[in-house]
């Protein structure tokens, strides 16, 4: 069934460079916003910035769709994007952002070099973690689904549920939507220790009511 | 030692060093992890939608200088067009005279002036775009290519047009212009024959664990077998799972239907409807589904009809006069205006693709209906 939602990104990726598939193009949009959106909103501290980096990333896929080349995820392509977007838009205010501020204070630091590395980590590994923290399978679904690029087939053979199963939830639209926001809040929660994990999860069921 | 400004600078211009890179990302994400979280699931639901109409503004702005794109990626290719203005002139000639001597003989009439304004049938026209977005024109003398998961030939005579590494698989798209036509047999076997201003997209290699295509315009397709693999169409808003079969699909972006005409086999065709709902039915031989705004519908028809195009003929059963100058259009590269309200009459006839414009001008005229016209680079059709 062509039902957009259950298609991966690659296909996905496919209808919009060669077929300049609208619908395709929304369909990421519903699937990436609003990790990307919080993901912004928490750096900037400002919902017009968040916007604004946000916009000018999904106006350069759709303007650049046939040159452009993803290569590895595009969670990840995205986030970057995100990141690139802040940095560029610092740069071109005419004072200096508390973040270079910050940046300044932390270059004169002395560091242990091991730590930063480890910080150097992917998003993805806390969002699998988050996961694991959802109620019922469908927190997996969502992430094995949209992140992992598995067919419905594999994740009902992985999870021990229907192919049915699979594709009801993704097909919901506003429960698939409510999950995306949920996990978008709780990535943007997450501490990186982790030490706080049983806060962040009732945070989560908080304001994740979920049928 | 860096300042915080020229760290970024080198960042943004992609000029870091893998250090650097890590020592901005490690205080990037110390930063990102000591910032207040001040969005609720409200806020950012409603902030999602606000973004998403700014983006389809911004992008609706930007194309508006831009609509005549796609209009101009129709006309400019064919050299024939050259010639349209002299045609013309000398058609709209032969046209006032024919019209007060002939008037009545409607047959003769084009017969004598399409000999002195004609244009000649579309032809084996293609080009292939390659990864990395080299474009190669393939000859005209060739029908067809063979592409497997090393190099790609032209069908006649094995002449090699490109090659790859063995390893890995490469993203290939096959296009005709308006006016063009050719055939690819695909790394499975799969055998393509591409209408008048197509495209399909393949990859060099199917390794998934099906295989994908995802195309648009006219396409005749004879699918090899393989139950492990699924072969699967993709165009929009529509998709076609075969295993091994024979099927027609029309997939136009200016035409409001998608057609997929079974020949032999079975097909299942899928398409997501405006309401987010999904729809699917399974084609027997002989049936034609047809998509439009987001409805699936299915009726029996004559197969051969359908993509007789292939063997050489446009052949019409009951078909709107719209439908039938669209696909003129596209074989003969011009500009088609039809006057009056004509579009859904209905003409039934065979004419050979291989000939001139007159040859299905002709056809039509013997109906006695309709005139034809040439203003510029446009056909005008007109009721009589």
């Amino acid at each position: 069934m062509l039902n957009y939602s259950t298609l991966d990104e690659k296909a996905l990726l496919m209808l919009l460079q060669q077929q300049d598939d609208h619908a395709a193009f929304s369909e990421l949009y519903d699937r990436f916003s609003h990790f990307m959106l919080a993901y912004a909103q928490k750096i900037t501290q400002n919902q017009d910035e968040a916007k604004d980096i946000v916009q000018t990333i999904f106006v350069n896929l759709w303007s650049n769709r046939t040159q452009l080349s993803v290569k590895g995820s595009l969670f990840n392509y995205l986030i970057t994007s995100v990141r690139y977007g802040f940095y560029k838009l610092i740069r071109s205010k005419q004072v200096v952002s508390k973040y270079e501020a910050d940046l300044q204070q932390y270059l004169s630091e002395e560091r242990d070099t091991t730590d930063e590395y480890i910080q150097e980590r992917e998003l993805m590994e806390r969002l699998e973690r988050l996961a694991e923290s959802f109620p019922d399978t469908m927190g997996k679904v969502f992430v094995l689904t949209y992140f992992h690029q598995l067919g419905p087939e594999e994740i009902a053979e992985r999870l021990h549920i229907s192919v049915r199963t699979v594709q009801n939830l993704l097909s919901q639209a506003g429960r698939r939507a409510r999950l995306g926001i949920g996990l978008a809040i709780a990535l943007t929660l997450m501490a990186p220790q982790l030490t706080e994990k049983q806060t962040i999860e009732n945070k989560i069921k908080k304001f994740l009511i979920l049928p | 030692m860096n300042e915080p400004t020229d760290l970024i600078d080198k960042y943004l211009a992609g000029k870091c060093t893998a250090e650097e890179r890590a020592l901005l990302l490690a205080h990037f994400n110390r930063y990102f992890d000591q910032q207040q979280d001040s969005l609720s699931a409200e806020d950012l639901n409603l902030l999602s939608q606000q973004t998403w109409s700014a983006i389809n503004n911004q992008i609706r702005e930007s194309n508006e200088p831009n609509s005549t794109r796609t209009k101009r990626i129709r006309w400019t290719p064919h050299p024939i067009l050259r010639w349209l203005p002299y045609a013309a002139a000398i058609l709209l000639v032969a046209t006032a005279i024919m019209w007060y001597s002939l008037r009545d003989t409607p047959a003769n009439f084009l017969q004598e002036s399409t000999q002195v304004a004609d244009i000649a049938p579309g032809g084996n026209r293609a080009t292939l775009t390659l990864s990395d977005g080299s474009k190669i024109d393939l000859s005209e003398a060739q029908t067809g290519i063979i592409s497997d998961h090393e190099r790609i030939v032209y069908e006649g005579d094995n002449t090699e047009i490109a090659s790859f590494s063995a390893a890995g698989a490469y993203g290939l798209q096959l296009t005709t212009p308006n006016g063009g036509t050719y055939q690819v047999t695909l790394p499975d076997g799969t055998k393509v024959w591409l209408n008048a201003a197509s495209s399909l997209t393949y990859p060099s290699h199917f390794d998934g664990r099906d295989r994908v295509v995802t195309f648009s315009g006219e396409a005749y397709f004879e699918v090899a077998k393989d139950a492990s693999k699924p072969f699967r169409v993709m165009s929009r808003g529509q998709q076609v799972d075969v295993l091994g079969t024979k099927f027609n699909i029309s997939a136009y972006p200016d035409d409001d239907v998608t057609k997929t005409t079974l020949i032999e086999g079975s097909v299942r065709i899928s398409s997501a409807d405006k309401a987010g709902g999904e729809a699917s039915l399974l084609l027997e031989p002989s049936e034609k589904a047809e998509l439009k705004n987001g409805r699936l519908t299915k009726e029996h028809v004559d197969a051969d009809n359908e993509a007789a195009w292939r063997t050489g003929v446009f052949a019409f059963r009951s078909e709107r006069l719209e439908s039938i100058m669209k696909k003129v259009a596209r074989w003969y590269d011009v500009d088609i205006e039809l006057q009056g309200d004509i579009a859904d009459r209905t003409f039934t006839g065979t004419v050979s693709r291989y000939e001139n414009i007159s040859g299905v001008l002709e056809t039509l005229a013997l109906t006695n209906l309709l005139s034809f016209e040439i203003d510029g680079s446009k056909l005008i059709v007109k009721s009589k």
